[in-house]
């Protein structure tokens, strides 16, 4: 008997996603590139070197390599969308499923899962990686910075956010390629987006400005919630935060789906 | 056909694929709107109000100046000639790291002929700081130097230890002469202030600029400076005519005595014709680090990803098509293709962003203006400025740069996606990371990858003491980067198209 179609729809585009050897490649780089950088930070703080007193962010300088490896997951989002379109696959596609809001929810679906699947792998190795290289260079409980660990509220409310954090990416990248279906446009909008700020950011030194683009950039928004210290002098809430971000991440995908219902297959 | 006909064909070939595609007309427009737009919208953003509590004051071109010094003058009509012998000339030493608040800082080493400790003579256009003057000093650790108005230099001997020093007037024009003996003069060179009334003030002082400290890292940066003072000895002080000598400090000196300087700015004393005086402060240029045209600029970073995707989709679309292989049937020689695209899309680029800077320019500075960015501290910047015709120029020729990597990693890697993700990573990336990483670190991310192009947005020098990492280059540098990666990724993409099938 056969499984129901939304089912279905979703298997199809898993199946779609499992045989292309760049899905992994792409995730591995994500995971790879979070890791990598997040152990360059953390290996290059020492606590000798930390003028007392010391106010580090040890969660969020381990997790911030997110802010490179996020670019691996932002590719594998945009190219599962546009891809069909450059290679024609949409068509057969479509003819497969014609009911089209089956076809998005079902890439969505299986995006969001190896989205969040990715990010779970690359919390965790950065976190392991915190944990195991930052007592080596002093930062020890006597010092004050206990080792890091999900038992705690603010370490694990980030670890958590910012799997989160990456499963929105995902999304927002695949809206953009449902809007746009051209892999160049959607690539240069989705990083145009992420990067475009913390730069603007920089050049501007008016502080009313700074904290508006802080608080309204998809990415500063979305990692504040990597926060674990001197919470009050973030421009946003860690919750409101990620909420910005999903505002984005919604907006892109509902204009991709009401773009993909009237628009032709070409 | 020879190939001298073919190439301009070639050319015109090329520039037909280009301008055909009304998809990359329409992005090639939109660079250009894009970097006027955000940089219109940005400059709002931009607020200064370094001229409300200012270090500095207003030179004879009226430009950004410090003037502090203790100055032993009389006041003297018409040609004249003084010369002394500097005896000693003993700095207090600045320690390398100092803390300030919560912030351990290190000391701003700069070696520019105006930052140094220096004792010498001078003819100045009263007392009044930021007034014109002309100046003959030894330095603590660079010599002999003559300086006037605040921005010319001249280098006399290396000597350090006693030296004579001597101005002569004469007129309009200033000469300054340097001495080991009293005996055999040589001359340094020749000044003319821009204001040299006929009486003046003339004498000999001693200055020593405050040691700047700096600590930059996590995305932000600070700067805190410490007054310093030097002390000097003159013996065999000899004017024409004889008047008394009268100390003084020039400058705002209550603020740095606040800071733990000398009090009062500095003292003399005299015993047997030796005059002994305690000095602080700088004579010499000094503008703020934050620079209004890269304000102007904002909006290149906006234009510079549309073009990275042209550049890069006229390399890869030629591939996804099928097309490369009409082309290369029509140019056998594949390396001409390439040369041919380089070039068309090059030109093409550096007009875009051209257009996109001047017009950032145009509207961008009227707003920063009404924002804060006035003299003395900002200058009004005008377009015929060397600093600003070379920022624009550069600036442009950045985006063309990066828009030719963009192509030639695309004919590297035939596929888009990894191609756009690629170059705008090499830009963005090394931004991001060198805004967290502390010190001087970033410098060598900026010598080494395509963001190191941004320093071209920057008209002032290079400086540490901001939280950008690309003021850390010069803007010669910034493109010599740029340039060396088109250069070597044209290179790899000419070696590719050579031994791979299309």
């Amino acid at each position: 008997m056969m499984a129901p179609r939304p089912l279905r729809a979703l298997r199809a585009e898993w199946t779609k996603l499992r045989t292309l050897p760049s899905t992994g490649w792409l995730m591995l780089l994500a995971i790879a590139g979070t890791v990598s950088l997040g152990c360059a930070i953390t290996g290059s703080l020492e606590y000798a070197h930390c003028e007392s007193p010391c106010t580090l962010d040890l969660t969020k300088l381990s997790l911030a390599g997110v802010r490179l490896g996020q670019v691996g997951i932002v590719v594998l989002a945009v190219l599962t969308v546009t891809a069909e379109y450059s290679t024609r696959t949409i068509q057969p596609t479509l003819v497969a499923v014609p009911r089209r809001l089956l076809v998005v929810l079902g890439k969505l679906g299986v995006l969001a899962v190896l989205g969040v699947a990715t990010g779970v792998l690359a919390v965790a190795g950065s976190l392991t990686a915190g944990r195991t290289m930052l007592p080596g260079n002093g930062f020890t409980a006597a010092h004050g910075f206990p080792a890091l660990s999900l038992a705690d509220d603010l370490t694990r409310r980030a670890a958590i956010g910012t799997v989160l954090y990456i499963g929105l990416i995902t999304l927002l990248g695949a809206g953009l390629g449902l809007l746009l279906r051209d892999t160049a446009g959607a690539l240069t909008g989705a990083f145009a987006l992420l990067y475009g700020s913390p730069i603007v950011a920089m050049f501007v030194s008016d502080p009313r400005w700074q904290h508006r683009i802080d608080r309204f950039s998809p990415m500063d928004a979305g990692l504040t919630i990597q926060s674990t210290r001197n919470l009050a002098a973030e421009h946003i809430g860690p919750w409101a935060g990620l909420g910005v971000l999903s505002l984005y991440a919604a907006a892109a995908v509902i204009a991709g789906l009401i773009a993909f219902q009237l628009r032709d297959a070409g | 056909m020879t190939a001298r006909e073919s190439f301009p064909r070639l050319l015109l070939a090329e520039w037909t694929k280009l301008r055909s595609v009304s998809r990359w007309v329409i992005t090639l427009l939109g660079a250009a709107a894009l970097t006027i737009g955000l940089s219109y919208l940005a400059a709002s953003g931009n607020k200064t109000n370094i001229n409300e509590h200012a270090d500095f004051v207003s030179g004879p071109h009226g430009e950004p100046v410090a003037d502090a010094f203790y100055f032993v003058h009389q006041q003297i009509t018409g040609d004249t000639t003084l010369t002394v012998r500097v005896a000693s000339l003993t700095p207090e030493p600045a320690r390398r790291a100092v803390r300030m608040g919560s912030d351990q800082m290190t000391k701003l080493e700069d070696p520019s002929p105006f930052a140094q400790p220096a004792a010498g003579i001078m003819i100045k256009d009263g007392t009044q700081p930021g007034s014109s003057y002309a100046s003959v000093m030894l330095t603590a650790a660079q010599g002999v130097h003559m300086q006037w108005d605040f921005d010319a230099d001249r280098k006399g001997s290396a000597r350090s230890g006693a030296r004579w020093l001597r101005l002569v007037r004469s007129g309009n024009t200033i000469t300054g002469y340097e001495s080991a003996d009293g005996a055999a003069w040589q001359k340094i060179g020749t000044a003319t202030p821009k204001n040299l009334p006929s009486t003046v003030e003339i004498g000999f002082y001693v200055s020593s600029p405050a040691a700047v400290y700096t600590t930059r890292g996590g995305g932000s940066s600070s700067v805190g400076d410490r007054p310093t003072s030097a002390q000097a000895a003159f013996d065999n002080v000899q004017l024409g005519s004889g008047g008394t000598w009268h100390g003084e400090s020039i400058g705002d000196n209550d603020r740095l005595s606040e800071k733990g300087g000398v009090r009062g700015g500095g003292r003399v004393t005299e015993a047997n014709g030796t005059y002994t005086v305690v000095g602080t402060g700088k004579i010499g240029p000094q503008p703020p680090d934050d620079d209004m045209l890269e304000a102007a600029l904002i909006g290149v970073i906006a234009g510079l990803m549309a073009l990275i995707a042209i550049g890069v989709l006229y390399a890869t679309s030629e591939y996804r098509r099928g097309m490369i292989r009409t082309t290369f049937a029509a140019t056998p020689r594949r390396g001409r293709v390439l040369a041919a695209k380089a070039i068309v899309l090059g030109t093409t680029s550096f007009l875009v962003g051209l257009v996109g800077v001047v017009g950032s320019f145009l509207l961008a500075i009227p707003i920063l203006r009404k924002q804060g960015f006035t003299p003395p501290g900002f200058p009004r910047p005008s377009l015929m400025d060397d600093s600003v015709l070379r920022t624009l120029l550069l600036t442009a020729a950045f985006m063309a740069g990066v828009a030719v990597v963009g192509l030639a990693i695309g004919v590297l890697l035939r596929h888009s996606a990894a191609a756009i993700t690629i170059t705008i990573v090499l830009v963005l990336g090394p931004l991001i990371v060198g805004m967290i990483l502390p010190g001087t670190s970033p410098k060598w991310l900026m010598y080494t990858t395509l963001a190191g192009g941004m320093a071209t947005q920057r008209a002032k020098p290079p400086t540490i003491t901001l939280a950008e990492p690309w003021a850390m280059i010069g803007p010669w540098a910034g493109i010599g980067v740029v340039a060396a990666w088109v250069a070597v990724t044209l290179g790899l993409a000419w070696w590719q198209l050579r031994t791979r099938d299309a």
